[in-house]
């Protein structure tokens, strides 16, 4: 079922939060995954048997590493002095490869179902370079809904484990709970195992004001999905599908249009599962931070998407970095080259890879690698370029401090990220291509493209009023805690006001496209 | 033994321009990214005999240039 | 507990509060003419006089193209209306159906069956009724777009319920687009099964045309492109659990003699105007020969329909030469193809 859907909002999470909120706290946990599991049951069906094995793996790699502490904790006290480093030493090398073996199985399941067909393609276009070489396809396997969180949710889980940053779960179902949790299994955000399970296993009791901000948040969520994105869709399908016909202002509206889009309907879907973990006492992590307000490329990956950031920079690439291959490399290029290369190019490599993994998360395709690839260039060449900017412009420092300048990185960010989604919209590599040559070409046609100037007005006035929301975030205002302390008719205003806005405005109906989604396909 | 200065000199050379004071925040400030701590990580395991792993990565031990040296000093005991 | 209470209560206040905005806002947003409440002209019907329809068709474009009752009034007196929509469903035909018996009471209601089957887009079966039940019950939802329609000239206008269409909710096409299709009613052993939610839903209308003393008449409207033997057996299966008759005018039996090659404007998804004269003649047939239905042509209270038949009368002869005209290019189109 949807986030947005009559199903979920009036139908499942009633049901869901009436029987958690009257059921004894022990059973609390189980009324979650109850849940849980028939939100999933109800969207993949028999592929649910993914999700049972990667919780399944999971645990089991767990549980082991946990007894192999245990193992160690109990008899090394116990040995003569001498055996003790190198008992230390073996159990080590046990709980390297326990934890070794269940990353690669989720990271095989991973790879299989996603990016065999991608892979399969890769090789036969190799292959047919050479002479009597088979051709050959691979089918696409259904990729189970959720498949690209949940597997690395759960390396996330085997890794913690092993790093010692949380506990094993002991029983299955714990594990179960944390992977198939409803708000997160779709689109995310990534969890982490050690910060969201005390809210799962142990909730607080149902609170006046869990409940509604909780619902707050969700209808700020889809005034952003239904009323700003569902909206700009018409126009981002129209100029996306049809490329060829459009150029010039159409073209670069429309891809204005996708990142409002994307923005809206991304950060409101997050608005609505955060929300509605909220009414549970669970607050997954969050995956926005007024990205926009960026002042690199940089900064704007720690502000969007922020907990795929994360998960690829702790789990990628500082390993990536740290492992002995890396190493090996560094030693050669201090040899070889200078003690700056072996600082710089091993970082280099590891963010190349990193950026690269990005790119493919999102999809199996060279159109993704080349949007990782496009961030990591603009990174790289930016920190390449920084001594030689040093040197023409000494007074760079002290001018970036000031203000204006500062917009000036925000705006130089922005337009940058838009050309980022331009790629990562565009039906393939060469329509991206395409795109970018018609931008210089003008367009004499009317902007007004599936979108009449009323509709244009709605979405205008729907982006002013989330830049103000981000706006009031970035200075420090919790808007909800302050809404609910002003005067009672304010606040039923506002509230009001905000849902006969969805209802009015919202783009559903006969009018409009059905959009499903975004992140949901991933 | 090392001093501050090596830990603050290898600081510079990752970010030019930055010369931070031995308790000065590094990591809070956004003076230091992920990307620069890693620079700095690689320059730190090149220079001394150490091994850093992933849980060293912590911000506590890049928080200041004294808080490094700590961390340099307790790992070459390792 | 007491927080507990007080908690609640201040919930339903503000549900309260939050549901006549609702209301208010559905009333408000809906369309000043009711030439606007509904797809082609099925609005209109609130402008005929109370009680004067005695035959009520419903259904979805199919009917709207495909029956005129104008007809029936010109040849034998019966005052009829096609209620018909584009992508009406069963839902939205039992809330409309209800709130026509509010102002009319047809002893007749014909029941156009395209829509059992039909559905626009691809949701599932659920969310199209969950969107279709909304859509009635929360007047808002319907019209919510209409707020593109507001000036600040209309601004605060009334409502003006009173258009009527002289056509009585007919629409004639007169544009021919040949359908190539041959048999479609061919047997090939299955029976399509009414989803389920449908099928709750012709319960209740059935149920309703009991209480309102209407006779229920199922018929199907010829489609080429969208109906099927399959589906006939659908339906008939439920006419006969249900004692009800069953007319299915795509059947070789019940054929009012349709040329796929003329009588379509759109490849037989519907009729035009020398398809539809062909089935209103056949469905007026059978409703003049089965129902007890009165012959108003000069009774008091229905002058109106004498005007509106004269202007008919005028404007199907314009109609029907023009759709011959169409027709006959068509077919020696096809004949210099062949």
């Amino acid at each position: 079922m949807s986030y947005n859907s009559f199903i979920y909002l009036f139908g499942f999470l009633v049901v869901a939060w009436l029987l958690w909120a009257f059921a004894p706290q022990k059973w609390r946990p189980g009324v979650l995954l109850g849940a849980s599991l028939v939100f999933y049951f109800a969207s993949t069906k028999r592929y649910i048997v993914y999700i049972l094995l990667a919780a399944a793996i999971a645990w089991g790699v767990g549980l082991l590493l946990g007894r192999l502490d245990a193992l160690q904790a109990d008899t090394r006290p116990a040995l003569p002095a001498d055996r003790r480093k190198p008992f230390k030493k073996e159990v080590g090398a046990l709980k390297k490869m326990a934890v070794t073996g269940g990353v690669a199985a989720m990271a095989g399941i991973l790879l299989f179902v996603k990016y065999l067909p991608f892979g399969a393609r890769v090789l036969s276009q190799l292959m047919e370079s050479l002479p009597g070489s088979p051709v050959f396809t691979v089918p696409t396997l259904v990729q189970p809904m959720g498949l690209s969180f949940f597997t690395l949710m759960a390396i996330s889980y085997m890794v913690d484990v092993y790093r010692g940053s949380c506990k094993a779960a002991e029983r299955y179902w714990q594990v179960l709970l944390f992977l198939s949790f409803w708000p997160h299994v779709v689109e995310g955000p990534f969890d982490r195992y050690g910060s969201l399970s005390p809210a799962l296993l142990d909730p607080p009791p149902p609170s006046y004001r869990n409940l509604t901000f909780g619902i707050q948040r969700i209808v700020w969520g889809l005034f952003k999905k239904m009323v700003i994105a569902d909206r700009a869709n018409m126009y981002v399908k129209a100029t996306f599908d049809d490329w060829t016909q459009y150029s010039g202002a159409a073209t670069a509206l429309g891809v204005l249009l996708y990142t409002l889009q994307l923005y809206a309907e991304f950060s409101g879907c997050m608005d609505i599962v955060c929300g509605s973990a909220e009414l549970f006492g669970v607050h997954p992590a969050e995956n926005f931070r007024q990205p926009f307000f960026s002042a690199s490329v940089g900064e704007f990956w720690r502000r969007w998407h922020i907990t795929l950031g994360a998960w690829l920079r702790e789990y990628v690439f500082q390993p990536l970095i740290l492992s002995k291959p890396m190493q090996k490399f560094a030693r050669l290029c201090r040899d070889k080259v200078s003690p700056a290369a072996a600082r710089q190019w091993p970082v280099w490599t590891g963010l190349g890879i990193t950026w690269a993994l990005i790119g493919l998360w999102h999809g199996a395709g060279w159109l993704y690698l080349l949007y990782g690839l496009y961030y990591f260039a603009l990174q790289w060449l930016g920190e390449l370029a920084e001594p030689a900017l040093l040197r023409v412009l000494p007074r760079l420092p002290v001018w970036r401090k000031a203000r204006p300048y500062r917009l000036w990185q925000v705006l130089r960010t922005f337009v940058l990220v838009n050309f980022g989604m331009l790629l990562f919209r565009a039906n393939g590599v060469w329509a991206a291509v395409d795109m970018l040559r018609s931008l210089t070409v003008p367009y004499t046609g009317s902007l007004l493209i599936k979108l009449d100037a009323r509709d244009m007005a709605v979405l205008a006035v729907g982006a002013a009023i989330l830049f103000a929301v981000d706006w009031l975030h970035h200075r420090g205002h919790q808007l909800r805690a302050e809404l609910a302390v002003r005067p009672l008719v304010l606040r039923w205003t506002v509230y009001i006001a905000a849902v006969l806005a969805i209802m009015i405005f919202g783009a559903y109906g006969d009018n409009y496209d059905p959009a499903a989604f975004i992140y949901a396909q991933f | 033994m090392h001093t501050i200065e090596e830990i603050i000199a290898m600081i510079e050379e990752v970010k030019p321009g930055l010369h931070p004071a031995p308790e000065e925040e590094l990591v809070k400030s956004g003076k230091l990214d992920s990307v620069d701590i890693m620079s700095l990580v690689m320059a730190l395991t090149g220079e001394f005999d150490i091994e850093i792993t992933p849980l060293d990565l912590k911000e506590e031990n890049f928080r200041t240039p004294q808080a490094i040296l700590a961390m340099v000093q307790r790992l070459e005991e390792e | 507990m007491k927080s507990c209470i007080k908690h609640i209560l201040h919930v339903t206040a503000f549900l309260l509060v939050l549901a006549m905005a609702v209301f208010l806002a559905g009333h408000y947003l809906m369309p000043h003419s009711n030439r606007y409440l509904s797809g082609y002209t099925a609005g209109g019907i609130l402008g005929e006089d109370f009680d004067t329809i005695d035959v009520l068709v419903m259904g979805d474009s199919n009917a709207a193209q495909g029956i005129s009752p104008m007809q029936w009034y010109c040849d034998s007196g019966v005052t009829g209306y096609t209620y018909a929509s584009g992508w009406l469903s069963v839902y939205n035909i039992y809330y409309r159906l209800r709130s026509i018996y509010e102002e009319q009471s047809p002893k007749v209601v014909v029941l156009c069956t395209d829509v059992v089957y039909s559905r626009m887009g691809d949701e599932t079966e659920l969310q199209a009724a969950i969107g279709d039940i909304t859509d009635e019950l929360i007047p808002l939802v319907r019209f919510h777009d209409n707020w593109k329609d507001l000036t600040w000239d209309n601004l605060l206008e009334e409502h003006d319920y009173s258009w009527r269409d002289t056509n009585k909710g007919f629409t004639p096409i007169t544009t021919v687009g040949a359908s190539m299709r041959g048999d479609y009613m061919y047997d090939d052993g299955s029976r399509e099964p009414i989803p389920l939610l449908v099928r709750l839903y012709l319960d209740r209308i059935v149920k309703l045309c009991r209480d309102h003393d209407s006779e229920l008449l199922l018929i199907t409207v010829p489609a080429s492109s969208s109906w099927n033997l399959a589906r006939h057996n659908g339906i008939q299966s439920f006419a006969d659990e249900n004692g009800l008759t069953y007319l299915d005018y795509n059947m070789a039996d019940t054929d009012p003699g349709i040329n796929w090659k003329t009588d379509t404007p759109d490849g037989g998804s519907h009729l035009n105007v020398l398809g539809a004269q062909k089935l209103t003649a056949a469905l007026g047939t059978y409703l003049t020969g089965h129902y007890a239905l009165e012959d108003h042509r000069g009774q008091s209270g229905f002058e109106s329909w004498d005007q509106d038949a004269a202007a008919y009368t005028q404007s199907m002869t314009d109609a029907l030469a023009q759709n011959q005209q169409a027709a006959d290019y068509q077919l020696s189109v096809l004949e210099q193809t062949a």
